[in-house]
């Protein structure tokens, strides 16, 4: 035995086996490093040494252009199994997905697509594999409950000598988030459009009961001025009186209805409920408007009454009267206009009907909308605005209103509330 | 010396009404017609000389507005009623007329009068 040297100890079996995982941890982390660079085309060539000794070979001049067009592509490139695992795909697509691409290569595609989509997805996915090349779009679900809109195309190709599919995916974030802004610009200037015809009406409107006051307080001045004694004249005093204030009533209640139109715009309207009789009010607006029906050249309506009360705004509810009864006088051509109210199970009725023009079919879901009129500005004065108000009170009432009418055969305009009693 | 006639033509009655007495206190003889087309019709049966000097048109009106009306005119009267001058009157902000000649004057509802009666004396002289 030779003397100063120590025998080695034993290297048991789980160093021995440490040994080796670290050897071969080498091993792969020299692969992947190996892998990356060739996916980033930092690689020339390669040597590899085989049976027949080492062989090169040059990356370069064949296959690393596809490779740095591949990797640097904006859009999300992806290999597919014919059963849909991903092969491959660059680092666009797994910056899609917010994964890294080792997660996504061996994952099945139909794993990241919105479930509520998933079926088409499947459906074109089977149909079309064998296909030359189709497009869809489709979301992709890159966190739960996050999606990104992909277009994406795929053709059927060969990898390996089995059949699979290439998938090309553009991102179309920007498209979308555009077309949203030009459908909102679109819907901008639809109702800046509105809003612009609506002033224009307004101000007309406000404007005539405004010429004639302003032709009676220049005429009575100049008539004072040049001492003419029919600046007062008792009963041209008396009809200016008389006129002046029924425009400023005018002028008030189209104030009011621009005011109404901001209200409820922004939600403000306030119904101030109380138990009333819907008959009682009815009757009391058709007498103070009885006046208005005889110098419009009308009989005065018919009216059938039945006792209906409930829990409503009585303010509120006479606007709508009011807008009805209006609307009536205008269209209705002087033909008989009927007034109904009736009540039956827990709910009331009012009907207001005329045998004038009518509305055509097309028009009629129109005219409850804002500014909407039926037929143009220059044939009926007024700001369009009634019905919009009326849907609006009625509907904050939990109630509906409709219209019933022929072309030239008259409208029916009805409403129906619950009387809110319980 | 005889009195100028003016023709009114107005849809708004009470407008028609206060700017009549105006006109006749401001001495002229008014002739009134609710649209475009009662003008016309009473146009057509005025005799030559009860025809009006002047016309006084508002420019929107029900079943024919003031715009038609000057197209009338100029396509179908052009010999007859296409010398006697129109004062347009309108409350719209920016009225656009177009197919017709321009008319003799423009004036904004409300209108001073003053400057309306100056106008009509002008132009009817």
């Amino acid at each position: 035995m030779k003397k100063g040297k120590k025998a080695k100890p034993p290297v048991t079996p789980v160093a021995k086996l440490k040994l080796q995982i670290k050897a071969l941890r080498n091993e792969l982390d020299e692969a992947q490093e190996t892998l990356r660079a060739i996916r980033y085309g930092e690689v020339d060539a390669l040597v590899v040494n085989i049976k027949q000794g080492h062989q090169i070979f040059t990356l370069k001049d064949a296959d690393q252009p596809y490779r740095v067009l591949v990797e640097n592509m904006n859009e999300g490139a992806v290999t597919l199994s014919s059963d849909g695992t991903i092969f491959y795909c660059n680092r666009r697509f797994s910056e899609y997905m917010k994964l890294p691409i080792k997660m996504l290569i061996g994952t099945p595609i139909f794993a990241f697509i919105k479930p509520d989509e998933l079926d088409r997805f499947i459906e074109i996915f089977t149909l079309h594999r064998s296909s030359k090349i189709f497009s869809d779009d489709f979301f992709f679900i890159f966190r739960p409950g996050k999606f990104i809109p992909l277009r994406i195309t795929m053709s059927s190709t060969q990898i390996d000598d089995k059949k699979g599919i290439c998938m090309i995916a553009t991102d179309l974030t920007q498209q979308i988030r555009q077309n949203e802004y030009e459908q909102i610009s679109k819907d901008l200037q639809i109702a800046i459009q509105a809003r612009d015809e609506f002033i224009s009406i307004a101000s007309h409107e406000l404007k005539t009961p405004l010429t004639t006051l302003l032709i009676f307080s220049q005429m009575q001045r100049k008539m004072i001025a040049q001492n003419d004694p029919r600046a007062f004249e008792e009963k041209r005093v008396i009809h200016i009186a008389e006129k002046t204030e029924a425009l400023t009533s005018k002028l008030n209640v189209l104030v009011e209805d621009m005011l109404d139109i901001t209200k409820l715009k922004s939600g403000q309207l306030k119904l101030v409920k109380e138990k009333m009789d819907l008959g009682k009010l009815t009757k009391a607006v058709l007498s103070r408007m009885s006046t208005i029906f005889t110098e419009a050249g009308y009989e005065q309506p018919k009216f059938k009454n039945t006792r209906a009360i409930g829990n409503w705004d009585p303010m509120r509810l006479e606007q709508v009267l009011n807008n009805l009864l209006t609307n009536a006088i205008k269209y209705g051509n002087q033909t008989a206009i009927e007034v109904v109210v009736t009540s039956s199970k827990g709910y009331a009725r009012l009907t207001v009907k005329d045998k004038g023009e009518g509305i055509m079919e097309a028009d009629q879901f129109k005219i409850f909308g804002r500014f909407e009129r039926a037929i143009s500005a220059s044939e009926i004065s007024g700001l369009g605005l009634g019905l919009f108000i009326s849907k609006q009170i009625i509907e904050a009432h939990n109630g509906i209103i409709w219209v019933y009418s022929k072309n030239g055969n008259g409208s029916t305009f009805s409403f129906e509330i619950p009387m809110g009693l319980e | 010396m005889k009195r100028k006639k003016i023709l009114l033509v107005e849809d708004d009655e009470e407008i028609r009404e206060a700017l009549s007495e105006a006109l006749e206190f401001a001495g002229y003889d008014v002739i009134t017609a609710f649209n475009g087309k009662n003008a016309l019709d009473t146009l057509i049966e005025l005799s030559k000389e009860k025809r009006p000097n002047l016309i006084l048109l508002d420019f929107m009106m029900p079943v024919m507005d003031g715009p038609s009306f000057m197209k009338t005119i100029e396509i179908d009267y052009k010999a007859i009623f296409g010398q006697i001058p129109i004062i347009l009157i309108s409350a719209l902000s920016n009225p656009v007329l177009t197919g017709c000649k321009a008319p003799a004057a423009f004036f904004k509802k409300p209108m001073i009068l003053d400057e309306l009666f100056s106008k009509i004396q002008t132009l009817v002289k």
